[in-house]
C-alpha cells in the first residue's frame, strides 16, 4: 500500500507538470492577449508595452514558463489580465457558489441514476424500461441550452414561481438571516432542479446499459438457478458487480465541477466559475485560464484517487501493491 | 444718367455682401482663437423629479471586471465607474457640456491650457474636490503608460494646480485634439486615495483592485457593494453638487444571456437592457405596450478595408469601382433590419462625435451605381477577356477578391455582409468580379488583417471626440498606427498632420472635408455603415429618459432626471426640487455658486436604504409556491423509488 501511494503520488506529480506545461503552451499559441485593444482609438501602442510588462508577458516564454511554476509552487497563482486583481482571488470569489450548486446536484443525480438504472436494468424491456429509456434518450439529446430556457419561460416567466436570473435579488447583501438565506435559496431551485434532471437522466442509459451486461453473466444466470431470491441477486450479484464502472464515470463528474457548469451559469446568470473559465479562453486570459487548470487538474488527480481506493473497498479482488 | 448710377450701386452692394461674407468668418475665428473654449450648460438637459425614490435596475451582459478606473478596459466595468465619478467636461448628444470645469481658455501659443474648475463640489467621502484632483489624474495619465486612457494625455507635459480652483496643463506640443479627446472621458480621481496607493504600489497599481472605501468620486452615486458575476450598487449622492439623482437606488444587474434578458425586460424585472438585442427580437419587442426600443448608433465605422499594397487593390480607380458597386442600403434594410445607418463614402458619420466634421457632399460623390462601376473598370482595362463571364486584369490574369469574415457565430452580421458583397461584386454589369469568402475564427483573422496578410477585410473601428483621430486610421504607417489598410497618400498626410496641429476651426473644418473627399475617391476602406444596437427599456416605471442617437441609456443625464412615474410616487414632492444653479459663468468663474445641496430632502421615507418591500411583497407569494413545488418533486420522486423497491 505504501509502495502503491509513493508510485501514485510520483505519477500524479508528473501528470501535473505535464498537463501545466501543455496548457501555457496551447494558451500562448491562442495569440496575443492584448491584440483586440490596437484597434481601440483610445489605446496607444504605449499603452500595450506598459500593461504587457506589467503582466510579465514582455519576457522570454521559458522564463515566464519558470516563473509561473516557481510562482506556483509558492501558492501564487498569478494575476489575471482581464479582472486585474490575483486569480486566486478571483476563483474563489466565485467557487462556492459552483460548489454549493454542483456538489448536491450531481451527489443526488448520481444516487437517483444509480436506485433506478439497476430498476430499470433489471426490467429490461418491459414497458418501465422502454418509458424511462425515451425520456432518457430525449433529454440526452436535448441542446442542455435549449432545456435551461424552456423551464425558465415556463418557471419564471410564465408561472412567476422563481426568478429569472441572478443567484440572489439584486441588492441583496449578504448576511446570514433567514431573509437572505430564503432568498438564495428561492435563485437555488431551479437551477439546482435542471442540473440534477438532465445529469440523472442522462446518466441513466448507462447504468441501465451496464446492468444490462451483468445480467447476461453466467454466474446470474446460476444464482437464479440456485433460486436465491431475486432481491438477494439483483443487490449481491448484480448491483455489486455493475458497481466498478459506475464509480468510475459518476465519481469522475466530481473532477469536473470547476468547469461543469457553464450553460447553466450562462441562462440562469448564475455566477460560477465555468464562465469564469469560458471567458478566460475567450478574452485569452493566460493566468486566469492556468488557474482554473491547475485547480481542475489537482481535482482529477484526487477524485481520481479517491476512486481507485474505492475500488478496493468495492472488489475485495483488487489489491494495491 | 440715373439710370446709370442705379445700375452700378447694386453691383456695388452685392460685391461689398460678398466681400463681408467671406471676411466675416475668419475675423470671427480671429477673435475666437485665443479666447475660452465653448460648451453647453446642463440646464439644457435636466428635469425636475417628480418625487425622489425607486430603485432603477439595468442589466449589463457581462461580469464588471475591475473597478480600477485606471486599467478599466470594457464598457461594463466604465459604466459602473461613470456613476461615481464626475469628468471636467462631457459629451452629450455629440457636443461637450460643462461639468467640472468652467472654463478653458488657452495661452497664445497654445501650449498652455488653463482650467477653471467649480468650486464646493465635495467628494463623497467630504474631502473637496480641488485643482490638487485634477491636475494628479491628469499627471498620473500623462507620465505613466499603463492607464487606458494614456493615449489621449501623450501630448501632454504636465499639469499643475496653481490655485485652489485653477488647474494649468503644460503641452510638450500643441494638440488640437485634446480638448475634446481627453477631458471628456477622464474622470477626476481622489487625489487623498491615490496617491498613497500610486506611491505604494507604483507601476503595479495596474494589478490593483480597489476596496469599497476607496471607490470614492464626486459624482451622483455612491459606491455601496458590487457583488462579483451578479450586480453592482450605488445609492444617489444626496449632496450632489448639481442637484441630487431623482432615484434613490441604483443596481447594475448582469444577464450574461441575451435571451434571458428579453424576458427579464418583459417581466419587468429591470428597467433597461444596456447592449444591443437581436434586432429580430427588437422588432417583437416593439410592439409591447411598456416597452421601447432606443436604436443606439455606436460610435463607429463598419467598412471593408482594403489592402492597398497589393495588386489590384494598389489602383485607387479599382478600389472606388468597388465602392460603386456595394448596395449600402440593402445592407442596412436587410442585414441589420433598418437597426443602422448607410455609411458614408468619406468614412467620417453625420451623428455623435463626428457630426460636427460630417462633408455631406460625399454622398454626391460616390454612390451605388454598378453601371459606373463597370465604367471605371472598363477605363482600367479589367473586362472580361476570355469570355467566362468574370472580369479578368488588362493582361487577362484573373482577379479574384478575398474577402475575410470572422465566422458567423463570432458575428453574423459581417458573416452576412461578406455574402452580399461577393454578390454585388459578380453583379457588376458587363461582367462581374469574382470574389471568395473566407471565414476565419476572429483571434485568428485579427492579427493577419493587422500584419497586412489578408486581401480584404470586414472590421468595424471606432473614432474618438476629435477628428483628429483620422491621423491613425489613414496617415501613412508607422504615424497611422492604426492604418490597417496600409494607405499612404502625401497630401492626406499633409493635411491629417495640419488637422492634428491647427486650431483655427474653419481650417480643420476645411481640412476634414476635403479629407473626406479624398477618401471617398479613393477608397482605401469602403465605408459600409453605422451599426446601431437596439437597447430595449421600459417606460411603464421610470419617465424622462434621455434618448440621442448615440449616448446609451446610462448617460448622465438619464441617471440624473429619471425619476418614477408620479401615479407610482411614495410621496410627491410638494416643494420643487431646487433647480440646479449649474449656470457655470465661464470667464466669472470666481463667483461661489453655492449648492442648496441638503435643503429639502424627502419626506420621511427611509430611502438611504434600499425599500425593500416591492420586492418581497412580490416574492412572498412565489416563496411557497416555489416550496410547495419542491416538496412535490421530492413526493414524487420518493413515491417512484417505493414502487421500485417493492417490486
Amino acid at each position: 500500500m505504501k509502495a502503491f501511494l509513493v508510485r501514485r503520488i510520483y505519477t500524479s506529480f508528473i501528470t501535473f507538470i505535464v498537463v501545466i506545461a501543455i496548457v501555457f503552451l496551447l494558451a500562448r499559441m491562442t495569440g496575443d492577449p492584448l491584440a483586440e485593444l490596437a484597434n481601440d482609438p483610445r489605446i496607444s501602442p504605449a499603452t500595450i508595452a506598459a500593461l504587457k510588462a506589467a503582466f510579465g508577458l514582455d519576457r522570454p516564454l521559458h522564463e515566464q514558463f519558470v516563473n509561473y511554476v516557481v510562482n506556483l509552487f509558492r501558492g501564487d497563482l498569478g494575476y489575471s489580465l482581464h479582472y486585474k486583481a490575483p486569480v486566486f482571488d478571483i476563483i474563489m470569489q466565485k467557487l462556492p457558489y459552483t460548489l454549493a450548486l454542483l456538489i448536491p446536484s450531481i451527489t443526488l443525480s448520481n444516487y437517483l441514476a444509480y436506485t433506478i438504472g439497476i430498476e430499470i436494468g433489471w426490467r429490461r424491456g418491459t414497458r418501465l424500461d422502454s418509458v424511462f429509456m425515451s425520456v432518457s434518450m430525449f433529454i440526452r439529446s436535448t441542446p442542455y441550452f435549449w432545456l435551461a430556457i424552456i423551464f425558465l419561460f415556463v418557471f419564471s416567466v410564465q408561472l412567476r414561481l422563481t426568478p429569472i436570473f441572478g443567484a440572489v435579488t439584486p441588492g441583496k447583501s449578504f448576511s446570514l438571516t433567514w431573509d437572505w438565506i430564503s432568498d438564495y435559496l428561492w435563485h437555488y431551485i431551479l437551477p439546482f432542479f435542471v442540473m440534477t434532471f438532465r445529469g440523472f437522466l442522462s446518466e441513466l442509459i448507462y447504468v441501465r446499459n451496464v446492468v444490462v451486461d451483468v445480467l447476461g453473466e453466467d454466474f446470474v444466470t446460476t444464482a437464479v438457478a440456485k433460486g436465491l431470491p431475486e432481491k438477494y441477486v439483483k443487490r449481491k450479484y448484480v448491483a455489486r458487480n455493475a458497481m466498478l464502472p459506475i464509480v468510475t464515470v459518476l465519481g469522475m463528474r466530481y473532477a469536473f465541477i470547476i468547469d461543469g457548469a457553464i450553460q447553466t451559469e450562462t441562462v440562469f446568470s448564475y455566477p460560477g466559475t465555468g464562465r469564469l473559465v469560458y471567458e478566460a479562453i475567450f478574452n485569452r486570459d493566460f493566468w486566469l485560464l492556468q488557474g482554473a487548470v491547475v485547480i481542475l487538474t489537482m481535482s482529477v488527480i484526487v477524485v481520481n484517487f479517491i476512486i481507485d481506493l474505492l475500488y478496493a473497498y468495492l472488489d475485495p479482488r483488487v489489491r494495491y501493491r | 444718367m440715373r439710370s446709370l448710377k442705379a445700375g452700378l450701386i447694386l453691383p456695388a452692394l452685392i460685391l461689398l455682401l460678398l466681400a463681408f461674407s467671406v471676411i466675416y468668418p475668419a475675423w470671427g475665428q480671429q477673435a475666437k482663437a485665443s479666447s475660452a473654449i465653448t460648451a453647453n450648460t446642463y440646464d439644457k438637459y435636466l428635469k425636475p423629479c417628480s418625487c425622489y425614490g425607486g430603485t432603477l435596475k439595468l442589466a449589463m451582459p457581462s461580469a464588471v471586471t475591475t473597478l480600477n478606473w485606471w486599467v478599466a478596459g470594457t464598457d461594463w466595468d466604465l459604466i459602473p465607474l461613470e456613476m461615481i465619478y464626475d469628468r471636467p467636461l462631457r459629451i452629450i448628444n455629440g457636443s461637450p457640456t460643462w461639468e467640472v470645469a468652467t472654463s478653458l481658455e488657452y495661452s497664445e501659443d497654445y501650449k498652455v491650457l488653463t482650467m477653471k474648475i467649480r468650486e464646493g463640489i465635495k467628494f463623497h467621502d467630504g474631502v473637496e474636490l480641488t485643482a490638487e484632483d485634477v491636475a494628479f489624474t491628469i499627471n498620473v495619465l500623462a507620465n505613466r503608460s499603463w492607464p487606458y486612457y494614456h493615449g489621449y494625455f501623450t501630448s501632454v507635459d504636465r499639469a499643475e494646480a496653481v490655485d485652489k480652483y485653477t488647474v494649468k496643463i503644460y503641452f510638450k506640443n500643441p494638440d488640437a485634439g485634446f480638448i475634446l479627446n481627453a477631458l471628456p472621458v477622464m474622470n477626476i480621481m481622489p487625489k487623498h486615495i491615490w496617491e498613497p496607493l500610486l506611491q505604494t504600489y507604483g507601476d503595479q497599481l495596474a494589478k490593483y483592485s480597489p476596496k469599497p472605501e476607496e471607490l470614492v468620486g464626486s459624482g451622483p452615486f455612491k459606491f455601496v457593494e458590487h457583488v462579483s458575476g451578479q450586480y453592482v450598487r450605488f445609492v444617489a449622492n444626496k449632496d450632489y453638487w448639481m442637484g441630487r439623482p431623482c432615484i434613490d437606488e441604483l443596481i447594475l444587474v448582469i444577464i450574461t444571456d441575451a435571451n434571458v434578458a428579453v424576458l427579464a425586460i418583459q417581466n419587468g424585472e429591470v428597467d433597461a437592457f444596456l447592449w444591443g438585442v437581436d434586432p429580430a427580437v427588437a422588432k417583437t419587442l416593439e410592439t409591447y405596450p411598456n416597452i421601447k426600443i432606443h436604436a443606439r448608433l455606436s460610435e463607429s465605422f463598419r467598412h471593408w478595408g482594403l489592402l492597398t499594397t497589393v495588386w489590384p487593390l494598389n489602383i485607387s480607380k479599382f478600389r472606388l469601382a468597388l465602392s460603386y458597386a456595394v448596395d449600402r442600403e440593402v445592407l442596412v434594410n436587410d442585414v441589420l433590419l433598418g437597426y443602422g445607418m448607410v455609411g458614408s463614402p468619406g468614412v467620417v458619420g453625420p451623428f455623435g462625435y463626428c457630426a460636427p466634421w460630417y462633408n455631406p457632399n460625399v454622398e454626391k460623390l460616390v454612390y451605388y451605381d454598378p453601371k459606373k462601376a463597370a465604367q471605371i473598370l472598363d477605363e482600367i482595362g479589367f473586362t472580361d477577356k476570355n469570355g467566362d463571364g468574370w472580369r479578368d486584369g488588362p493582361r487577362g490574369e484573373p482577379v479574384v477578391i478575398e474577402i475575410y469574415s470572422p465566422t458567423p457565430g463570432y458575428d453574423p452580421v459581417r458573416a452576412r455582409v461578406a455574402e452580399l458583397l461577393k454578390e454585388f461584386l459578380a453583379n457588376i454589369p458587363g461582367g462581374g468580379i469574382k470574389a471568395e469568402v473566407y471565414y476565419y475564427e476572429w483571434a485568428t483573422l485579427w492579427p493577419m488583417i493587422r500584419e497586412g496578410k489578408v486581401m480584404t477585410w470586414l472590421l468595424g473601428s471606432g473614432w474618438s471626440a476629435d477628428i483628429s483621430w483620422l491621423y491613425t486610421r489613414f496617415h501613412c504607417p508607422p504615424g497611422g498606427s492604426s492604418n490597417w489598410a496600409k494607405y499612404c497618400n502625401p497630401e492626406v498626410d499633409k493635411m491629417l498632420e495640419e488637422l492634428r496641429s491647427s486650431f483655427n476651426e474653419t481650417r480643420r473644418k476645411e481640412l476634414a472635408w476635403k479629407i473626406q473627399e479624398i477618401l471617398a475617391l479613393e477608397a482605401p476602406v469602403v465605408n459600409l455603415y453605422y451599426q446601431a444596437f437596439p437597447t430595449p427599456y421600459r417606460t411603464d416605471k421610470f419617465e424622462n429618459w434621455f434618448i440621442t442617437p448615440s449616448d446609451t441609456l446610462s448617460n448622465r443625464i438619464n441617471m440624473l432626471r429619471l425619476s418614477l412615474k408620479s401615479s407610482l410616487c411614495p410621496t410627491p414632492i410638494t416643494t420643487p426640487k431646487p433647480t440646479p444653479t449649474t449656470t457655470p459663468s465661464p470667464t466669472t468663474s470666481a463667483a461661489p455658486t453655492t449648492q442648496p445641496t441638503t435643503s429639502p430632502t424627502p419626506p420621511p421615507t427611509p430611502s438611504s436604504t434600499p425599500s425593500p418591500t416591492p420586492t418581497t411583497s412580490v416574492g412572498g407569494p412565489d416563496y411557497t409556491l416555489a416550496v410547495v413545488a419542491a416538496v412535490l418533486v421530492v413526493v414524487v420522486v420518493a413515491i417512484v423509488l417505493l414502487v421500485l423497491r417493492r417490486r
